[in-house]
């Protein structure tokens, strides 16, 4: 099996579980949302000791972008399992489109979460779709543009690849580690969801307060 | 390697600063609850202020309760007038209960571990906030800059006794707060009535002393007991007495005029109390010293004159001018120094 196709397969899973996630809140993620929920996936992996995938996100024209994903989704709408809404095709030639689970996907993804190895990134996912949705769905990309691996990576341009859970001091996984050093040393008080809590906090008010979000930010 | 930008730390700052989330997820209340009760009990310190003056007490949170009286400052008024208290209340600020208990963090501790609890512990405006024996935040919710109470530095054991008269001598002789010492500031002439000069400083040091001594028992003045003398001040502590001679040097209004062998008469008097009273382990001189500056050059005495077990006089010099006063005579003497005094400043040149 090529490379690729294992980064497609991946990213199925993390399509699957990223869709998921959002049927509580009944929301369909368009194309960049799905990109940013999953980035956002992948950089809080890392206190749940999981590791995202080898070749991931890179900087793109509208924020971290993963052509596997895009794959993956196509692939999983292709089979059934993903349902594509309101498709349409914009003035400046670019698709915009809705994505969400179809009932098939939706068994599909249950199967997945209940599965013992990917019940941590599913409660991942989860976490991802709890905390964007109490800031907000509309909130997801400036979310996203306030995570530190990015917005220290974009003045380097198109095309560099992110690692946000590399623990070099501008990314992630750094971020998080300062937000568990900070927090009470007691293991009742300084849990992973408390960790979570306050890393969405922090994006949100970072991207709040006044920072330079790429232009031309979109939600298709 | 790149690190956090500045504003990224400051941001990371500011939310590190909510003690919510992290009190929310261990009470498993929702963050509005936390945070409203939170808000309550800072409006509720910040209006109290000004009433209970700096008070210690503590405000604990108890979900479960439901109180019927909402909590006002004349509650905590009336619960911290005797005893150190906890106030708990309810999610919605009202008082569900109010016992004794210790405004201290390690009691604090102790009791929010044993109960999973919540305690605000309060000094002044500055709080603690600990979780089931942890803390997990403190600020103060008038002004987040500001640093914890530093309490008050004057509190010194016995044996700094040298120290406990310099405060003194800064915070009460030197702003004449409390005393009043001159009856002529400007010739530098001392009271002589309704008391008597020595009476003055005595009684405002004997008064500091009470105050700051950490470790006496009881402190006095002039008391006199069988076979004792009437000392100036006796300290008592729980590893013997000190005892402090008071003197004074200058002229009073009465014409009466002490030199620096005030100093010699002290410590004579010192070694004498010593010798008698064996229940004395030490003791000083303080000289208040109100002669004019001219005069002011000050002999110590050799060590042989002093008792073995009596401290180096302190000797403490009354200012009479204001520091404008201070620096116009200071200038003058400089200048008499640099022989430039009624020589007119060099004219400039005028320009061509």
């Amino acid at each position: 099996m090529s490379s690729e196709t294992t980064a497609v397969l991946v990213r199925m899973r993390d399509v699957g579980l990223a869709l998921g996630a959002a049927v509580p809140y009944e929301r369909s993620l368009s194309r960049i949302q799905l990109q940013k929920f999953i980035y956002l996936m992948d950089s809080l992996a890392i206190i749940y000791n999981l590791l995202p995938p080898s070749v991931g996100h890179y900087t793109f024209l509208h924020g971290p972008y993963d052509p596997s994903i895009q794959s993956a989704v196509d692939s999983l709408a292709f089979r059934g399992l993903a349902r594509i809404t309101s498709l349409v095709r914009r003035a400046n030639g670019n698709i915009a489109s809705g994505y969400s689970l179809s009932i098939s996907g939706e068994r599909w993804a249950l199967v997945v979460r209940s599965h013992p190895v990917l019940s941590e990134r599913s409660f991942v996912a989860e976490t991802v779709a709890l905390h964007v949705n109490r800031i907000g769905w509309d909130r997801l990309v400036p979310l996203v543009y306030a995570e530190p691996t990015f917005l220290n990576s974009r003045p380097e341009g198109y095309g560099k690849r992110l690692k946000p859970q590399r623990v070099s001091l501008s990314s992630s996984a750094y971020l998080l580690k300062l937000i568990r050093q900070a927090l009470p040393t007691s293991p009742e008080l300084s849990t992973r969801s408390v960790v979570a809590e306050y890393y969405f906090d922090y994006l949100d008010r970072y991207s709040r307060a006044g920072h330079p979000t790429a232009p031309g930010v979109a939600n298709e | 390697m790149n690190s956090l930008l500045p504003d990224q730390v400051r941001v990371l700052s500011e939310v590190l600063q909510s003690d919510e989330i992290v009190i929310a997820a261990r009470l498993q209340l929702t963050r509005d609850e936390v945070k409203t009760w939170i808000d309550r009990c800072e409006s509720l310190i910040k209006a109290s202020t000004g009433t209970l003056l700096g008070k210690h007490y503590t405000l604990s949170l108890d979900k479960s309760a439901k109180g019927s009286k909402k909590c006002a400052v004349s509650h905590l008024l009336a619960a911290t007038s005797t005893q150190p208290s906890v106030v708990s209340l309810d999610l919605r600020g009202n008082v569900v209960a109010t016992g004794p208990g210790l405004p201290t963090l390690s009691a604090a501790l102790a009791r929010t571990k044993q109960g999973s609890s919540l305690e605000l512990l309060i000094h002044g405006t500055y709080i603690y906030v600990v979780l089931a024996g942890d803390l997990i935040g403190e600020r103060d919710v008038s002004d987040q800059t500001k640093l914890p109470p530093a309490g008050i530095s004057y509190y010194r054991p016995t044996r700094q006794m040298r120290q406990l008269i310099r405060d003194h001598a800064g915070q009460e002789i030197a702003r004449e707060t409390g005393l009043k010492f001159w009856a002529d500031k400007q010739k530098r002439v001392l009271v002589a009535k309704p008391e008597n000069t020595e009476r003055i400083f005595q009684r405002s040091l004997l008064t500091w002393l009470r105050h700051y001594v950490v470790d006496k028992l009881r402190i006095y003045s002039e008391t006199r007991g069988f076979g004792q003398d009437a000392t100036d001040i006796t300290v008592m502590t729980g590893y013997g007495d000190y005892v402090v001679e008071v003197k004074w040097m200058g002229e009073n209004e009465n014409g009466t005029t002490y030199d620096g062998t005030q100093i010699l008469v002290g410590i004579k008097q010192i070694g004498k109390y010593l010798d008698n009273d064996e229940r004395l382990v030490s003791g000083t001189v303080v000289v208040y010293d109100a002669r004019p500056a001219s005069d002011a050059a000050v002999d110590m005495p050799n060590r042989n004159c002093m008792h073995v077990r009596c401290e180096a006089p302190e000797v403490v010099w009354l200012e009479s001018e204001t520091p404008s006063q201070l620096a116009v005579s200071e200038a003058k003497s400089t200048s008499k120094q640099l022989g430039t005094v009624g020589k007119p400043l060099r004219k400039r040149k005028a320009k061509r």
